[in-house]
Order: structure tokens, then C-alpha cells, then sequence
């Protein structure tokens, strides 16, 4: 009992900052688009969060310099694609190679460090809450209750990515766009505005999920300490199909398969192995997911040829 | 050649060139800041660094003979508009099951030297074509995303090499995670004394070639490029539109392969990777710095080799970390793949061109 416990309270910590790039490939998906630069927008938050807090010893600060820093990012990743019309992917990839190598070289000017931020800087961590009264329920309370602010932010998150989405002028613009760029634009949609805007949105949310990675999860950062997370919540939103919710609950499936991998550590000693099973499950489950998702179209493609057929037969006769 | 093709190649060519420079100029800035003793000193080894011997010169041809094979490669993915990156992982994996078959088999033992080569690329380069098909059926199959699987792909394979490496061919004896030694009859040798500059580069010419064929005077290079460039054009003139890029995605591929061979059995002696080396993301800029022409990529992947080695001389002077530079590859992938970087003076140029022209017609 105890175990299962811990280990579904551990799937809802490890899955926090998939669930946020889920969410931001989530929203620059509606607008037609597909966020890449993810994992650059986390790392460079995850540094300027660590120093910005560190800086002005103030965690709301901190958490704002380092949302900052990534939407800049975000605006010049836009700026590149929109306006100089670089290819936006090969623009994500270079972006992400860079931040890499940026965040190593800030780390160097400001620590004389190239591995971690851990002995020179003094930054704040955003604390652990206790829910007052789900708590106290049996079994799931101790499961929900006292996880880091971030990953309750996150499902505050699925809420208002799904709400903008949904339920607002802007989401619905986002929306049009995204299907047809063309068709928006004559009724006087700027798809590059909507582009640009929902691209920063998107930084901004994947910002949350690198500030979680230094500053919730531990309490420094590590050089790469993204690891490829970026792009498994951005695999979790494309097999989604950018539904918030879905891609919420497929980023969860994700994170499940993480905390498998720290559980298993007491059956598989083999730390390569170890290493290599949360990538090897997740691209199982990749191809498993989009084989399925590529069935269900066919099927649903197939019917409505036969109910075309059908109606034609019904009409001719 | 007319005249306005011949402005349009002078502003292609500016376009890499200035981006280029002022990518330079951007890193030298870097290099002044981060440098903590003699500024001048700092820049000069970057500068000139990989030059002043012949050591360092070897090992700048060193990276260069990776990085013209992957660069061909990427030619042909990033021409079918896939960015499949898988290049990256299959540096680490391909060499690995190569040396399965090296230490654990008796097939290589006893045959002469080049045939030992051949075999060990061309397996090599069959693995890399491989694994290349799995990102590429996810594409062109299920209609997902090539780009996400490869990176999420090339972090399974560096550790399934690593598990690979520890399980069957970890060399005891000493400290580090490495393989035993290559035996004398199965690496290639060093061209110049004892320096990097080993004889891979004809395995990296030969490639070359074959590239060049393979993309400007076949049917299947023919179809990749009118994928990459309309496919709409493309399906409608009858090309199959699943199979050429599926395809493309397979030669990128084996070129990763081949630039992992010459990579792992060239400049180490033993089997020593335990990160991931950054060569596919290094093709793909190389690609990009060709602009897609495999005529160019002996040009950008020696551009690129210069400006990787001058890192790692500073690093080795200064203490300045090596990964300053993929700031600059973005820099560089900014101005060298803006459609809109110098479009306006060009504009301009064409425009009184054609206006001379035509004044000339009516006189």
C-alpha cells in the first residue's frame, strides 16, 4: 500500500514538466504550429530562474526573470521564423543546440562552473504544499497532498490552457488560424500576430516546466538537466492531437514510465539499462499510440465514405 | 548563364559568407568576455589556433571526415524537407554493434586491412539505414512527428550503446568505460605521422562522390528534391510521396553510419563514446551551410571543422568551455537560412536588370 503510494506520488512529481511542455506544444499546436524549441526555452529559464532568485533573493522575482528570459527566446525564435523566415524547425533545433551551450557558458562567466549552479549561487525554491482537506482522505490524500507549488501549477495549467483554447476570443482565433491560415486571414486574422502571441504564451509555459526542473525539483541547476524531457511532452501533445486534457493525461503515461524506471531500481541493478528504459518505453509507447491513432482515422475516414456512398445510392434510387 | 541567375548565386554565396562573418565577429565578442587572462591571446588561438601545428591541424581534418559524410546525408533528409536527427544516435550505436562483431566473432580475424575497413563501414552503414527507418516510418506511416521520435530515439540508443558497451565489451583493465583495443588489421591509420588526420578521408571522398551521383544524376535524387521543394507538385506528377522521402531518410542514415565508422575506428583507439558527440547536429548544420548541395559540403564541413577545433584549442588555453560555440552555430543557421537576410538589395539589383534591359530593348 505504502508503496503504491509513494509511487504514484512520485509518477505526479516526475511527470511535472512534461506536463508543462505538453501544454506549451498544446497551445502552439492550436495555432497550427509546433513549438520545438522547447527544451531551449526550459533551460534557459530553469538558469535565469536559479540566478535571478539568487540575485534579488525573491522567489516571485526570480520565478518572473526567469519567464522572461524564455519569452525573449520565444520572441526571437519568432522574429527568425516570421520575419527573416528561417524554416521555424531548423531554427528549434539550432535554438535548442545553442541554449545548451549558452546556459554552459553563462554558468562559466558567472560560477567558473561548467557542471552545476550548486556551491556559487543561493537561490530560492519554490516550497511544498499540503492540501487541507483532501489530505485527510484515505489512500489518495497522502498521493495529492504535499507536492511542490509546481505541480499543482500545472493542473491549474490544463485548466487554463483549456479555457483560453475553448472558451476565449483569442483561443478561438488561435483555433482558426491553425486550421486554415488563408481562410483567417481574409476575415482579418493576422496569423503572424496570432502565431507570434501564442508561440510567447507557449515559452512562457514551458518556462514553468524548466523553473520546476532547478528550482522545485532541486534546488540548482545542471548542465542539460532538461534531457530530452522537452520533447517527450512535446510527443505526448502531437499524439494528443493538442488537446489539453489529453495530452495532460498521455504526459502523465510518460512521467508513469519514469518513476517505473526509479522503482525498478530494486529489481534491475544494471544502471545503463536503468538509463536507457524511460526512452525505450516511450518510444514503444510512441509508435504504439500513433499506430492506434492512425487506425482510428482510417476507420473513421473509411465510414464516412461509405455513409457518401450510401447516401449517393440512396438519392440515385 | 543569364544574368539574373548569376546575381542570384552572387547573393546565395554573400549570404553564407557575410552570415559567417558576422557569426565570427559575434563569437570573438564572446571569447573577449569569457576570457580571463590576455584577451589578445585568447582570440588568437581562436583564430589561428588550429593551425600553428601539425597536431592541431590533424585534429581539425580529423572532424572533418565525419562531418562531410554526415553533411552528404543530411543533404538528402533536409532536401525531402524531414529533419530527422537520428544521425545523432546512430554515431553512438552503429560502432558499437560493429565492435560486437569484432571482438565476439571470428568473422574480421585474419582478413586483410581494406577489406576489413569496407566491411566494418559498410555494416556500419547498414545499421545507421536501419535505425534511420524507424523515424521514417513514424513520418511517413502513422504521420507523427520524425523530428521528436530521433531526439527521443538517439537518447535510447547513447544508453543502449553504453548497456551494450558495460554488458559484453567493457575492457577491465583499465579505468574508464571503453572497449579492448582495436586490433592493428581493424582501424584506420593515420596519414600523417601520429595526428588525427587518418585514412578515413577516402572513405569521406568516396562518399562524397556517391552523394554527388546519388543526388544530381539519379531518379530517386530527382525525387527527393521535388518532395522536399512542392510536394504537391510531386504527387501530382506521379511521384510517390511516402517512398522518396522514406528513402532519403534511409541514405541520411547510412551516411550517418559511415561517418560513425570513420568517427569511432579513425580518431580513437578503442570503443570510448559515453556521451553523445554532437556529429549529427553538426551534419545538419554543415547541410545547411552548403545549402543543400553536396558540391559544397567539403567547404562547410572544413568551415565547420575550423571553427570546432578553434574551440577546443581555447578550451585546452583558457578553461573557456567548448560548448560556447553552438551559440555561434545558431548565429550562423539564423543569417545563412534567412530567406529575407539581404532579400531587398538583391531585389534591387534584379530589378535594375531587368530595367537596363529593357531600356536597351527600346533603344
Amino acid at each position: 500500500m505504502e508503496t503504491i503510494q509513494s509511487f504514484l506520488f512520485s509518477t505526479f512529481r516526475i511527470s511535472t514538466s512534461i506536463v508543462f511542455v505538453a501544454l506549451c506544444a498544446t497551445v502552439s499546436h492550436q495555432a497550427g504550429l509546433t513549438n520545438m524549441a522547447a527544451e531551449s526555452m526550459m533551460l534557459t529559464a530553469a538558469l535565469a530562474g536559479v540566478i535571478g532568485s539568487a540575485v534579488t533573493q525573491n522567489l516571485f522575482l526570480g520565478l518572473l526573470i526567469g519567464a522572461a528570459c524564455a519569452v525573449l527566446i520565444t520572441l526571437f525564435l519568432c522574429f527568425a521564423a516570421f520575419v527573416m523566415k528561417v524554416d521555424l524547425y531548423l531554427m528549434s533545433i539550432s535554438l535548442n543546440m545553442a541554449l545548451a551551450g549558452a546556459t554552459v557558458y553563462v554558468m562559466f562567466v558567472t560560477t567558473g562552473q561548467k557542471a552545476n549552479t550548486a556551491a556559487y549561487f543561493n537561490s530560492l525554491q519554490v516550497p511544498a504544499f499540503r492540501l487541507p482537506l483532501i489530505e485527510k482522505i484515505p489512500f489518495l490524500g497522502p498521493v495529492l497532498s504535499g507536492h511542490n507549488g509546481f505541480t499543482y501549477l500545472a493542473w491549474l495549467m490544463v485548466i487554463v490552457v483549456w479555457f483560453l483554447i475553448y472558451k476565449t476570443k483569442f483561443g478561438l482565433r488561435m483555433r482558426a488560424v491553425g486550421q486554415n491560415p488563408k481562410a483567417a486571414e481574409s476575415v482579418g486574422v493576422n496569423p503572424r500576430t496570432v502565431y507570434t502571441i501564442s508561440f510567447m504564451l507557449a515559452g512562457l509555459i514551458a518556462s514553468l516546466g524548466g523553473m520546476f526542473l532547478s528550482m522545485g525539483y532541486q534546488s540548482f541547476f545542471i548542465r542539460d538537466m532538461t534531457g530530452g524531457k522537452g520533447f517527450i511532452g512535446m510527443a505526448a501533445a502531437t499524439i494528443a492531437g493538442a488537446s489539453p486534457l489529453a495530452s495532460a493525461v498521455i504526459a502523465y503515461i510518460f512521467g508513469f514510465a519514469d518513476a517505473i524506471t526509479n522503482y525498478s531500481k530494486l529489481v534491475i541493478t544494471d544502471a545503463q539499462f536503468l538509463a536507457a528504459l524511460p526512452y525505450i518505453i516511450t518510444v514503444a509507447l510512441l509508435l504504439i499510440f500513433s499506430a492506434l491513432k492512425k487506425k482510428a482515422a482510417d476507420t473513421a475516414h473509411r465510414k464516412r465514405r461509405l455513409m457518401a456512398l450510401e447516401r449517393g445510392e440512396a438519392q440515385a434510387s | 548563364m543569364k544574368k539574373v541567375q548569376r546575381v542570384d548565386m552572387l547573393f546565395e554565396f554573400l549570404r553564407v559568407f557575410l552570415g559567417l562573418i558576422i557569426a565570427y565577429a559575434i563569437t570573438v565578442v564572446f571569447v573577449m568576455i569569457a576570457s580571463k587572462g590576455s584577451m589578445a591571446d585568447a582570440v588568437r588561438n581562436f583564430a589561428i589556433g588550429p593551425f600553428v601545428n601539425a597536431r592541431r591541424f590533424g585534429q581539425l581534418m580529423g572532424k572533418f571526415i565525419p562531418y562531410v559524410l554526415m553533411g552528404c546525408g543530411f543533404c538528402f533528409i533536409y532536401s525531402a524537407g524531414r529533419f530527422s536527427l537520428i544521425g545523432e544516435g546512430i554515431v553512438n550505436f552503429a560502432p558499437i554493434i560493429t565492435c560486437l562483431v569484432m571482438f565476439k566473432t571470428n568473422l574480421l580475424v585474419g582478413l586483410p586491412l581494406w577489406l576489413n575497413l569496407t566491411i566494418m563501414v559498410a555494416l556500419c552503414a547498414i545499421i545507421g539505414a536501419i535505425v534511420a527507418t524507424v523515424p521514417a516510418f513514424i513520418r511517413e506511416k502513422l504521420g507523427q512527428s520524425e523530428m521528436v521520435l530521433s531526439i527521443i530515439m538517439n537518447f535510447m540508443l547513447l544508453f543502449l550503446s553504453l548497456w551494450v558497451l558495460k554488458q559484453f565489451l567493457l575492457d577491465r583493465s583499465i579505468s574508464m568505460q571503453a572497449t579492448k583495443m582495436y586490433p592493428a588489421n581493424m582501424k584506420f591509420y593515420s596519414l600523417v605521422g601520429t595526428t588525427n588526420f587518418h585514412s578515413g578521408i577516402y572513405v569521406a571522398a568516396i562518399g562524397w562522390v556517391i552523394a554527388l551521383i546519388l543526388y544530381n544524376y539519379t531518379k530517386i535524387g530527382q525525387k527527393i528534391k521535388t518532395v522536399g521543394a512542392n510536394p504537391q507538385f510531386a504527387l501530382y506528377s506521379g511521384i510517390n510521396a511516402i517512398a522518396a522521402p522514406f528513402i532519403a531518410q534511409m541514405i541520411g542514415g547510412a551516411f550517418a553510419g559511415a561517418a560513425a565508422a570513420v568517427d569511432a575506428f579513425g580518431l580513437y583507439p578503442r570503443y570510448q563514446y559515453t556521451a553523445l558527440t554532437n556529429i549529427g547536429f553538426d551534419g545538419l548544420l554543415v547541410a545547411v551551410i552548403a545549402r543543400k548541395k553536396p558540391a559544397y559540403i567539403p567547404i562547410a564541413a572544413f568551415v565547420l571543422a575550423y571553427i570546432r577545433t578553434s574551440a577546443v584549442v581555447l578550451n585546452l588555453s583558457t578553461n573557456i568551455p567548448v560548448e560556447f560555440v553552438n551559440m555561434m552555430q545558431a548565429i550562423i543557421i539564423f543569417f545563412v537560412a534567412a530567406e529575407h537576410f539581404l532579400s531587398k538589395s538583391r531585389q534591387k539589383v534584379i530589378f535594375r536588370l531587368a530595367r537596363n534591359k529593357e531600356q536597351e530593348a527600346h533603344s
